[in-house]
């Protein structure tokens, strides 16, 4: 009874919230709510973790400021999909630009410290995740956005449709494409 | 529930979900009821179940949540820096580059801007207005005004192309200027030599039973001769075509 005050969950309540003028609340539930899917989403635009911890954060903003034009109804997961790749785009470009003049040091996923595995373990773990990441780089755009949107996120087929502009069909047919030639890839290496 | 069995395009499409578990009850049993009709969707079944349990415990929520601890922290931060940024600085942003812009044309293209075209031989490219003067691309318009200064009507009689490329204008203008004659006695006989030298207008034109322009305007009475000038102030005198 008191949880519907104190914590903030549902998407209109949260916009709501945050109209109403109690924004850093509201905001820290709709950033604490979908910053993995934000995030992860940029992250397989852009490919580099540093990166995305910058343009995740642009989304948000972007996001925020315009709260207000949101519909109520529709899905607020599809509305970030479209800003975040936006932003992601934007961010390629501007990259592009910039690459001219300097070089960047990338973060591994090497660099990513592990947990309580043994050191041989970490190391096959780390090759495998590399490998993954090769193998999602080698599916063609569409089907990638499909496996991890699906796979990663969950996500019902009704809403990729909208976020990707695909049908439902083409989708299924999308996913069973992605998640066999990960397999073959995987299984090769 | 129904116990049709699916097709072996449903298989495949249903296939990850399958695997994955996340298939409705009803899809599942329909599934796998169809099964054993495929061989190599079994075998599908099982090479992706064997690769995606390693891409289970890959971690890669632990990841994630790493790379976005305190982003809440990080977003207020980023819009509070955002919103002390002066309205005038996002002026400035775009004045900059447009003056800079506005400057580099300015360079290159100011001759054209600001300087007329003096070229004597190039009477199309002139294109000069003043109160007291106007032309206009391959026709002259004189308008009369005695504020016209001696340099300005040197100007523009240099730059008057007269038909059969007659210079008398301009050599009029200099033979006015030495005497200081008045703007009104310029034109009284650049039109007389106008008349006088060009021999097909000269042929058109009606004086009234005298030799010429020149005599038809000596007889002129003073007064019938100031309202002639008067009235040619009025007109728009044109040479050439």
């Amino acid at each position: 009874m008191y949880g519907a005050t104190l914590i903030l969950e549902n998407d209109p309540d949260i916009i709501e919230e945050y109209l109403s003028g109690n924004r850093e609340r509201a905001a820290n539930a709709f950033i604490r709510k979908y910053q993995s899917f934000v995030y992860s989403t940029v992250l397989r635009f852009l490919n580099d973790y540093d990166d995305a911890d910058d343009v995740t954060q642009e989304v948000f903003i972007k996001a925020l400021k315009n709260i207000d034009n949101f519909r109520l109804g529709s899905s607020v997961k599809t509305w970030l999909y479209k800003i975040s790749k936006n932003q992601c785009i934007n961010f390629l470009r501007k990259r592009k630009l910039l690459s001219i003049f300097s070089s960047s040091g990338k973060e591994s996923i090497l660099d990513y410290k592990g947990n309580e595995l043994t050191p041989q373990e970490e190391l096959e773990r780390l090759e495998f995740e590399q490998r993954f990441e090769e193998a999602m780089q080698h599916l063609p755009k569409k089907q990638r956005e499909t496996f991890a949107l699906r796979y990663f996120e969950d996500l019902p087929y009704s809403e990729i449709s909208k976020m990707l502009g695909t049908s439902e069909g083409g989708l299924k047919a999308n996913y069973f494409q992605a998640v066999k030639k990960l397999a073959k890839y995987l299984k090769e290496e | 529930m129904k116990n049709e069995e699916f097709s072996y395009k449903e298989m495949q499409e249903l296939l990850p979900d399958y695997t994955f578990e996340r298939i409705s009850e009803e899809d599942r049993v329909r599934f796998e009821s169809t099964l054993p009709n495929y061989p190599d969707i079994q075998k599908e079944i099982e090479d992706v179940r064997a690769v995606f349990r390693r891409v289970e415990k890959m971690k890669i929520d632990e990841k994630i949540n790493q790379h976005t601890r305190n982003l809440t922290v990080k977003v207020h931060s980023k819009m509070n820096k955002e919103s002390l940024v002066s309205p005038y600085y996002k002026i400035v942003k775009y004045l900059v580059p447009i003056g800079g812009l506005a400057i580099i044309a300015l360079m290159v293209f100011g001759d054209y801007v600001f300087v007329p075209n003096q070229s004597a031989n190039n009477v199309s490219n002139i294109a000069i207005e003043k109160p007291f003067l106007k032309l206009k691309p391959g026709t002259i318009d004189l308008v009369l005004d005695s504020g016209l200064s001696d340099e300005e009507f040197v100007e523009i009689t240099n730059s008057i192309k007269m038909p059969n490329n007659d210079n008398s204008l301009s050599n009029l203008a200099e033979v006015y200027i030495d005497n200081e004659l008045s703007i009104d006695n310029i034109i009284n006989d650049i039109i007389n030599d106008w008349l006088d030298n060009d021999v097909n207008y000269r042929n058109n034109m009606v004086y009234n039973g005298y030799a010429s322009v020149t005599d038809y305007l000596d007889e002129l009475p003073e007064d019938e001769f100031q309202l002639l000038l008067k009235e040619l102030e009025n007109e728009e005198i044109i040479i050439g075509s």
